[in-house]
């Protein structure tokens, strides 16, 4: 699915949380989003998954308005956040069942146990959730995210707690979603994990985007010196025009 | 980032000029011209400012449910604060109402309390009124504060005909009785009709005019606080 | 239906975590027998035989029981982000406030279950009526107590010591809610049926509507996080 940003704001109690955000990101790419702690990186994610209004701007998914998609829309949208979203007192097996039933998803059951066997969790599957470790619910958190085979793909620090191997695995399985056609939108603080899997790189600075650019003609190294001098304090938060670097339509709204 | 930058309206000292000598007058009419009740005498006079005071509690929470509703659907701070001032007048108004009414029992029947119906409603609105005040205090964040309360500013009025309903039949009484008064013996001149609508509107005015001053009170305190937050911003920064 | 399925999973959740914790049925029951002798040990036996007062007794103990599990509805979706959750269904967000209604008229139930005999039981109370007039009354009671009940807890939910402040939010409102099941449950016990107290059949009824169709029309904006 298409996802396009067209100025989104949200302003919460005279706060600019967000400041006319733009972007797009085509199915079958991913968008890596960084920035500096309170950013509104998080707010981002959340405001494109419909779970806070923006006080500007839309949001476009294949081309027609979020509102007008109305609530059938986030049938199509898996999301991670900073919270687990899991239930403590039922296992994991049930925690993944509520989110298939919750999703509609038909063969909810088989499903579930499939993706208790992909993430490793079999061993656990009938433990409580709450007793698992922070890798462990990472794990189950994305698994819930992946249950209802969504063609967009919202997360929120997705390597956070994952140890090497099962970093590796995240790593192959967003590979897997982005051929499938999926459209991520992937938020890191160490961008530095991510970048194998971005198509594109944004910084997000007090709420506004400070650039964006085609991961692909970028190495690491050189976005890394360009991120150091986007989000230094001083005079960090103009848009920075950087030779060979993809512009979203309509950017260039910075002060 | 942007600091609200409506004045302080003229508004309030306006109708507090207006309300004062209307306030004067009614209370002349309704101590000295007012003649006297044919059987309870010179304490049936509460009777002129406890109408004037319920009524405009009602008044009050009618505000607040209207300006709940414009909230939700606008989404203006302008409409919230509305919401807060006319909340804190139905207190005051209720509050008078409450008392008036205490002082009138133990005048005429040497109770402190009684469960007439609409004292009952009005004790119940008493509460309401202070959960609403709760739920602002309790809420964290202008835009949090403002939906929660609207919701329940607005359930909250919506029970209000079920309570009323309620009181009346929960102690029997025919719902058919003409509501002039708690009690139905009570024969009304025409002196004294004309001095209770005075004294409604004289009150109706002063409600108006402690409204605007609250309102204004309320446009002030955002402003200091939006700066604070500026303040605090720029030091963050 | 994704509606009715996702309200489904919604009440298969929360039926779930009851088995887990017993937070919704166990401890609110307990909780009105302890209020039940409580009551017992308060009245003199004299004054407990009067009329009135079993009903009394009843209805404070189970609106009171209730409150614990019925404040705990929303207050449970804080942790860990859950309301979210259930925010991402695909479904218009009306089904969250019907699932969470009917799980918790369906735990209420349960608890005026195991409740209502104890009292019959201890007071030496005949039924008076027939039993399926008992349970529509205390049905319709107990609907109107998981509305209101419900929506207040959504709304305490997002307050500072929200548990705290929910009885002291709830009450007020339901004040018909307490008034009707008296008389009610009064007139079964005096005549056997409803004729004494038509009027506050009727404004039961109301009452249900008012508070499960205006929270069904404007939940969204009380959830909107």
């Amino acid at each position: 699915m298409q996802l396009h940003l067209r100025a989104v704001t949200r302003r919460v109690d005279g706060r600019r949380l967000l400041d006319g955000v733009t972007l797009a990101v085509e199915p079958g790419r991913t968008l890596l989003v960084c920035g500096p702690n309170g950013a509104g990186k998080s707010t981002l994610l959340k405001v494109i998954a419909g779970l806070l209004p923006p006080t500007g701007g839309e949001i476009l998914y294949d081309g027609r308005s979020a509102t007008r998609w109305g609530p059938g829309l986030r049938r199509n949208l898996g999301v991670l956040l900073h919270e687990t979203l899991l239930y403590d007192e039922l296992t994991v097996l049930d925690n993944l069942l509520f989110a298939g039933r919750l999703f509609g998803v038909a063969d909810a059951r088989r499903r579930a146990e499939a993706l208790v066997d992909e993430v490793g969790l079999r061993l656990v599957a009938r433990e409580p959730a709450g007793r698992l470790s922070r890798g462990m619910k990472q794990r189950l958190a994305l698994a819930r995210a992946l249950l209802h085979r969504p063609r967009v793909l919202l997360l929120d620090e997705p390597y956070a707690g994952l140890d090497a191997r099962w970093s590796g695995w995240l790593t192959e399985r967003l590979a897997a979603e982005r051929a499938r056609g999926a459209t991520v939108v992937l938020v890191a603080h160490e961008w530095r994990t991510a970048w194998p899997v971005a198509d594109q790189a944004a910084v997000l600075v007090r709420g506004r985007l400070a650039c964006l650019v085609d991961a692909a003609r970028w190495d690491a190294e050189r976005f890394g010196a360009e991120y150091a001098h986007w989000v230094a304090p001083a005079g960090g938060t103009h848009v920075a025009v950087v030779a060979g670097q993809d512009a979203a339509p309509g950017k260039g709204s910075g002060r | 980032m942007t600091v609200p930058t409506s004045r302080p309206s003229n508004a309030a000292a306006w109708l507090l000029a207006i309300a004062a000598p209307a306030v004067v007058f009614a209370m002349y009419m309704a101590l000295i011209w007012a003649p006297d009740e044919r059987t309870l005498g010179t304490v049936q006079r509460i009777f002129y400012i406890h109408v004037g005071s319920a009524w405009n509690a009602y008044l009050a929470f009618l505000i607040v449910f209207v300006a709940s509703i414009a909230y939700l659907l606008r989404r203006r701070a302008a409409l919230d604060a509305v919401a807060a001032s006319a909340a804190e007048m139905g207190i005051l108004f209720t509050t008078l109402t409450l008392a008036t009414g205490t002082f009138w029992a133990r005048s005429v029947w040497n109770v402190w309390w009684t469960w007439d119906p609409r004292l009952t409603t009005t004790l119940i609105m008493w509460f309401m009124y202070i959960a609403y005040l709760l739920v602002r205090a309790a809420a964290e964040g202008e835009e949090r504060r403002g939906r929660l309360a609207a919701v329940f500013g607005i359930v909250a009025f919506a029970t209000v005909p079920l309570v009323h309903f309620s009181a009346i039949w929960w102690r029997g009484m025919h719902p058919n009785i003409v509501q002039l008064g708690p009690t139905p013996r009570m024969n009304m001149d025409p002196e004294m009709v004309v001095t209770m609508l005075v004294a409604v509107a004289a009150l109706t005015l002063l409600h108006g005019a402690l409204l605007a001053c609250r309102l204004n009170l309320e446009q002030l305190a955002r402003r200091a606080a939006a700066l604070r937050e500026r303040v605090r911003l720029e030091v963050d920064s | 239906m994704n509606y009715a399925r996702a309200v489904a999973a919604i009440i298969w959740k929360d039926l779930r975590l009851e088995w887990r914790t017993g937070e919704a049925v166990l401890t609110p029951a307990l909780l009105a027998v302890l209020l039940l002798l409580v009551i017992v040990f308060a009245l003199p036996p004299a004054v407990a035989r009067m009329e009135g007062v079993f009903t009394a007794s009843l209805w404070t103990a189970v609106f009171f029981a209730g409150t614990v599990g019925l404040g705990r509805s929303f207050a449970r979706e804080r942790a860990e982000g859950r309301l979210w959750a259930l925010l991402l269904a695909p479904v218009d967000r009306s089904a969250v406030f019907l699932a969470k209604g009917l799980a918790a008229f369906l735990f209420l139930g349960l608890v005026a279950v195991v409740t209502m005999p104890a009292f019959f039981a201890v007071f030496g109370q005949p039924l008076g009526a027939p039993l399926w007039r008992w349970v529509a009354t205390v049905g319709l009671v107990l609907l109107a107590y998981s509305g209101v009940g419900t929506l207040v807890s959504a709304i305490a939910a997002q307050l500072r010591a929200g548990e705290v402040l929910y009885p002291v939010l709830l009450f007020p409102l339901l004040v018909p809610v307490v008034l009707a099941a008296i008389h009610l449950t009064d007139g079964l016990l005096e005549t056997g049926g409803w004729s004494t107290a038509r009027a506050w059949l009727q404004l039961l009824v109301l009452y249900n509507l008012l508070f499960w169709g205006v929270p069904y029309l404007i939940f969204e904006y009380v959830v909107e996080v």
